[in-house]
């Protein structure tokens, strides 16, 4: 059966009027194959992905907002646990501020709204690589 | 195989003052960009003018971007707000 005027008008209102929107689209990506020794090389391969991934995001969620007429507010990105990542590397404050700051720069790139990952997974305790994470963090 | 394209319907609304030609103009619109009207409807909604128009864009010549801003352009020469929306949109909303 076909949509009737009166529901159709009841959608369109609610985007038109009441700001009906998706608030949030989230990709996952596994960052787990960038994990290197050297810093350098873990930062630009993230980079990298993130960017080809999150542009790859944004142009399919530019083509849901058309296609269905409802904005999506946010597009988000959740990475593998930067702990993870950064196990192999030096324990210094300086590795994770670069890295993250290569997360940062990715999301920018990309123009991704928020980008969540950088954390660890401390639930059954922590290794050298996770304190010197949270250590990091301002 | 058959030759049949499966169809891509999607829902036009027009919401403003009732007038002369807007469905002249929409159909204008979308003759050139080769979408078939599969249905119209219209009616008085809360003192408002409300006419949805059911097109199928399978055969579109041009992308729902370049529809949209047709349709946007004509909306601003009439005074009226018109939208284009995929049927589902309202399927998932009002179908059980």
């Amino acid at each position: 059966m076909r949509i009737s005027v009166e529901e159709v008008y009841e959608t369109v209102r609610m985007t038109l009027d009441h700001h009906f929107d998706i608030r949030t689209v989230t990709l996952g990506i596994n960052l787990k194959d960038c994990i290197d020794r050297d810093i350098a090389g873990l930062t630009q391969r993230v980079h990298e992905r993130i960017v080809e991934k999150g542009q790859l995001l944004n142009r399919c969620a530019d083509l849901i907002v058309q296609k269905y007429g409802i904005p999506i507010t946010n597009r988000r990105i959740g990475v593998t646990p930067a702990s993870l990542l950064l196990e192999p590397l030096p324990r210094t404050k300086a590795t994770v501020v670069r890295f993250a700051k290569a997360l940062d720069g990715a999301a920018r790139k990309a123009n991704i709204d928020f980008l969540g990952g950088f954390g660890a997974m401390v639930q059954k305790g922590t290794t050298a690589a996770e304190e010197n994470l949270i250590d990091a963090i301002p | 195989m058959t030759e049949q394209k499966a169809s891509q319907i999607c829902i036009v609304t027009v919401t403003g003052v009732d007038r002369v030609g807007i469905v002249a103009k929409l159909a204008n619109v979308m003759a050139r960009a080769n979408i078939n009207i599969v249905d119209i409807n219209q009616k008085i909604l809360e003192e408002t003018f409300v006419m949805t128009m059911a097109v199928d864009v399978a055969e579109s010549a041009i992308g729902m971007d370049k529809i949209k801003a047709r349709l946007d352009r004509v909306g601003k020469e009439m005074a009226l707000k018109i939208t284009i929306q995929d049927e589902n949109i309202f399927k998932a909303m009002h179908r059980v």
